[in-house]
């Protein structure tokens, strides 16, 4: 790994109860965006900012969504494009220019429930790769319910993307091993494993998953994948959605005994807490490259926050003979 | 047995293959005598699963230096003299090339390096080839040093060489060690763009990683060819190949810097693969265009590159290569013994042009019941005048037709068809597309017992369910929703015409298109065509290196989707679009596209 890197869950009561040096929101048309923020009104929080999607800033349910967040104390607002990570660099760059050094580990809170993996994959890689002083990253995503019989489910494939910081290292080794991080999407999968040709494939399915039947409908949608692809399910990993440190730790054990040989393309589909997994192992080891498809949906949805968090905290530590 | 026969055909992709499974099963076609003779640059057009990939990875030195030595038995007196003629290239190492495959995950990340991204492009393609390029010096060695000594010493002279020539931090003397110094060389490269798109600062040292790269396009690939030509002894008539697998990954930007190349250079040779529609551009970085015929030409290997041929010369092609890929494939497996393709699936009834299958007066009887009024008579009158134009104008035509069509108004209840069955059919519904074969294998012995033969009722059905998934792959794609649609629609108007209007003698199974259609049916159509579902159809005989329609054209469904839709595998007349859209018949107006 080319990190002293510690990944953990936390509780509930601890998240609510820590003081934050930096708070980082995402404001887009789903209501769950503003649900973490509500919950953080008697939290010591020194600098926040709200990341917003400037591509539905006329969308109605987003400018509800960001009054509410003003109304919590979130009013210091950036507005970019979901794929614009230049803005989310120069943002984070700027708040963290005047770190004292030798101080206590700089805490940061995000909030990627319903922010763009760029924009948190940017903070990633510039907070493991080129911040010098030991930072704690409390990420939070807040379960919803998906209307998955409203049309939820009906987009169309767009761009193939790389996540910046997790390139890997395909131009010199040869071959390629795929993990596909499985969710509800019946086509995506399959449409990059045509597209990637891996010489070995990997899946993960989150299980339990959010809601009681989410593993078994995930099984369902994705059972062509998992019979031809991943040896009738003998190549299928499963994972809980509540614990990212655990799937981190599942990836690893995946990735360790192959990095050697391969390198390792990790396809995005799946719960986000599964996708901060992977786009963790994307920064972390050298030869893993993070993938995923944009997607075309034809209309917003209605996507409320269950009550549930999933909380993890990230230290990083650049200098680990220090402490 | 059954078990292991049915797994033998699950790996079918040319990326997977080691290299030895490779060589194993490479078929030597006449594209690939093409590509190896040619003196000019090439691109392979070609569908996905066409083979590209395993066509250029064989011209690579170390696999043609593997194929050079297969040991095969006597009787195949072709593969006997392919070999022949590969030692014979080998040895007097006029042909070296080197396999690049460009990769989408380097390709895709240049978006990450905005007002970068051209510099990230040469640096990552000079370093992918020089990677690639000690694959080809290994096989060298290995070839051209017996003695292991002196290949040990060789290796290390070579080794500080690059290391000098490619300016490495460190100075290298083996081969293992310099893959490693590669990689990380990639990986710290890859932080130094990821800091110079966060507007930090570099240091010296920074600036200067790998800084050979950022020279000139394929520069420090030519420059170690040149080392290398001196250490072994390579003559300077030798031609140096890069084989670039993939181009459909790129840019149009980058089809325009690596045209100019084309255009240009004249120490090194290019052979590109790509989809048929993904060469983007004509265009280079200078003000003249890439002239084909003269600069490049194109290989297009779609149907074993026999859509110029006659229809009689292309199935049997193909037919001989779906036998021959079977039998390569078992041939990797000691426990199957016995088993040829003909064995276990038999002939095809469908395609048998013979009366012993069914007689004149059984298909006079067909062609009452089933033909038009026109065609009835001329039937009549050229059977009772003129049975060769008969059998040439009407039998030829029909039979087959005439028998999926008796077949499909008397079949009762569950009754499964026997029709789409036997090696012609199956091979013809493979539109001799390798990785497609392997597919249609695989459905066929899906469920098998521990027969050695598949009745033709249990083929049918196994071929008509591999029909229906090679059309719903191209949903998978993007954008892939326009083109299913659109074959949905051609392949319904097809089964119609074919399955219920009376029939004439000539049946429409291909569109012609006008030059005016909507860009949204052409990228629907061109879709269709890089992955294999529609296939432009050529004039006979023509110089297919140089002409591939564009929007003006003929093209015809790919055979294999034709048991989906009923129909009888073969390209058939051309219908103008714009009938197949606005159908006479019937209330069924099709809108082209659903609304979005």
């Amino acid at each position: 790994m080319k990190h002293n890197i510690r990944v953990n869950d936390l509780s509930r009561s601890e998240f609510i109860n820590n003081e934050y040096d930096l708070v980082i929101l995402a404001s887009g048309y789903e209501p769950r965006c503003t649900y973490v923020a509500s919950l953080l009104t008697g939290t010591r929080i020194t600098d926040p900012i709200v990341f917003s999607y400037e591509e539905s800033s006329t969308d109605p349910a987003q400018i509800e969504n960001e009054k509410t967040l003003g109304d919590f104390g979130f009013d210091q607002k950036l507005s970019l494009n979901h794929n614009e990570v230049k803005k989310v660099y120069q943002a984070i760059i700027e708040k963290l220019k005047f770190i004292a050094v030798g101080s206590e580990p700089y805490k940061i809170l995000i909030d990627y429930s319903s922010m763009s993996r760029n924009w948190y994959a940017a903070i990633l890689n510039y907070l493991f790769n080129f911040f010098d002083h030991t930072v704690e990253i409390t990420f939070v995503y807040s379960c919803a319910e998906y209307p998955l019989n409203s049309g939820f489910l009906d987009f169309e494939l767009g761009d193939v993307k790389i996540l910046p910081g997790c390139q890997g290292s395909s131009i010199t080794k040869s071959k390629t091993a795929g993990i596909f991080m499985l969710g509800f999407d019946k086509i995506g999968p399959l449409s990059f494993h045509n597209l990637l040709e891996p010489n070995l494939t990997y899946g993960m399915l989150s299980a339990p998953g959010s809601l009681p039947d989410y593993e078994q409908q995930a099984r369902d949608i994705n059972g062509q994948f998992i019979q031809h692809q991943l040896n009738d399910g003998k190549n299928l990993l499963c994972s809980p959605i509540f614990s990212v440190s655990q799937t981190f730790e599942n990836l690893c054990q995946l990735i360790r005994p192959i990095k050697e040989e391969y390198n390792i393309s990790i396809v995005q589909f799946g719960p986000k807490p599964h996708l901060l997994a992977s786009t963790l192992a994307g920064i972390s080891f050298k030869n893993v490259s993070c993938i995923y498809s944009e997607y075309k949906r034809s209309k917003s949805h209605d996507v409320k926050a269950s009550g549930e968090l999933v909380i993890t905290t990230i230290t990083i530590n650049h200098n680990p003979t220090k402490n | 047995m059954s078990s292991s026969l049915k797994r033998a055909f699950e790996a079918s992709n040319a990326r997977d293959f080691t290299s030895h499974q490779l060589v194993n099963e490479f078929i030597w076609t006449n594209s690939f005598s093409d590509l190896l003779y040619s003196t000019k640059n090439q691109m392979v057009l070609g569908s996905r699963g066409s083979g590209k990939t395993a066509l250029i990875k064989m011209l690579s030195h170390q696999n043609l230096r593997k194929l050079s030595d297969k040991i095969i038995s006597n009787a195949d007196n072709d593969e006997s003299s392919q070999i022949d003629e590969a030692k014979k290239i080998i040895k007097e190492k006029s042909f070296i090339a080197t396999y690049v495959p460009l990769k989408v995950e380097w390709i895709n990340s240049l978006e990450n390096y905005e007002g970068a991204k051209e510099a990230y492009f040469t640096w990552s393609l000079n370093l992918a080839t020089c990677a690639r390029f000690l694959d080809t010096i290994i096989s060298c060695t290995d070839e051209y040093i017996e003695d292991e000594v002196e290949a040990t010493l060789m290796q290390r002279k070579i080794c500080k060489q690059l290391s000098n020539l490619w300016t490495l931090p460190k100075t290298i003397n083996n081969f293992s060690e310099f893959r490693k110094e590669l990689e990380n060389i990639e990986y710290k490269k890859n932080l130094i763009f990821n800091k110079e798109a966060m507007g930090i600062e570099l240091n010296v040292e920074e600036k200067t990683l790998g800084l050979a790269f950022h020279g000139n396009l394929f520069s420090p690939f030519t420059i170690a060819t040149k080392a290398i030509s001196n250490y072994l002894d390579i003559p300077d008539s030798s031609k140096w190949v890069l084989c670039l697998d993939e181009a459909e990954f790129l840019a149009e930007a980058h089809h325009k810097i690596l045209n100019t190349h084309m255009r240009s250079a004249n120490e090194i040779f290019f052979k590109i693969t790509t989809m048929p529609y993904r060469h983007h551009t004509l265009s280079t970085t200078v003000k003249a265009h890439i002239n084909v015929g003269h600069d490049l030409e194109y290989i297009y290997i779609d149907k074993l590159g026999t859509t110029n041929m006659n229809q009689t010369t292309a199935d049997v092609t193909i037919e001989k290569f779906a036998t021959k890929l079977f039998e390569n494939r078992l041939k990797q497996f000691n426990t199957i013994e016995g088993i040829s393709l003909e064995g276990l699936v038999g002939l095809s009834k469908l395609s048998q042009d013979t009366t012993e299958l069914i007689d004149d007066d059984e298909l006079l009887g067909l062609i009452e019941s089933h033909c038009n009024p026109a065609t009835k008579e001329r039937a009549k009158r050229l059977h009772a005048t003129n049975l060769n134009r008969f059998n040439d104008e009407i039998a030829r035509k029909l039979r087959g037709i005439l028998l999926l069509r008796e077949e499909y108004h008397n079949r009762v209840g569950s009754s499964s068809t026997p029709l789409y069955s036997g090696t012609s059919i199956l091979s013809r519904c493979s539109d001799g597309n390798p990785r497609r074969l392997f597919r249609l294998f695989n459905h066929l012995l899906n469920g098998n017992g521990k027969t050695t033969k598949i009745t033709p009722e249990i083929q049918s059905k196994r071929i008509k369910s591999f029909s229906y998934s090679e059309l719903e792959v191209i949903k998978f794609e993007k954008g892939g929703k326009m083109s299913f649609e659109f074959l949905q629609m051609i392949g319904s108007f097809f089964k119609e015409r074919t399955l219920e209007v009376k029939l004439g003698s000539d049946l429409p199974q291909a569109i012609k298109l006008p030059n005016s259609i909507e860009d949204k049916t052409w990228e629907a159509i061109k879709s269709a065509v890089d992955l294999g579902l529609m296939y432009p159809v050529m004039k006979k005989d023509s110089n297919h290196k140089n002409l591939f329609p564009i929007k003006e054209g003929t093209f015809c469904l790919a055979n294999c989707l034709a048991p989906h839709f009923n129909l009888f595998p073969r390209v058939g007349k051309a219908i103008d679009l714009f009938n197949v859209m606005s159908p006479k018949k019937g209330n069924k107006q099709l809108g082209l596209f659903s609304e979005t």
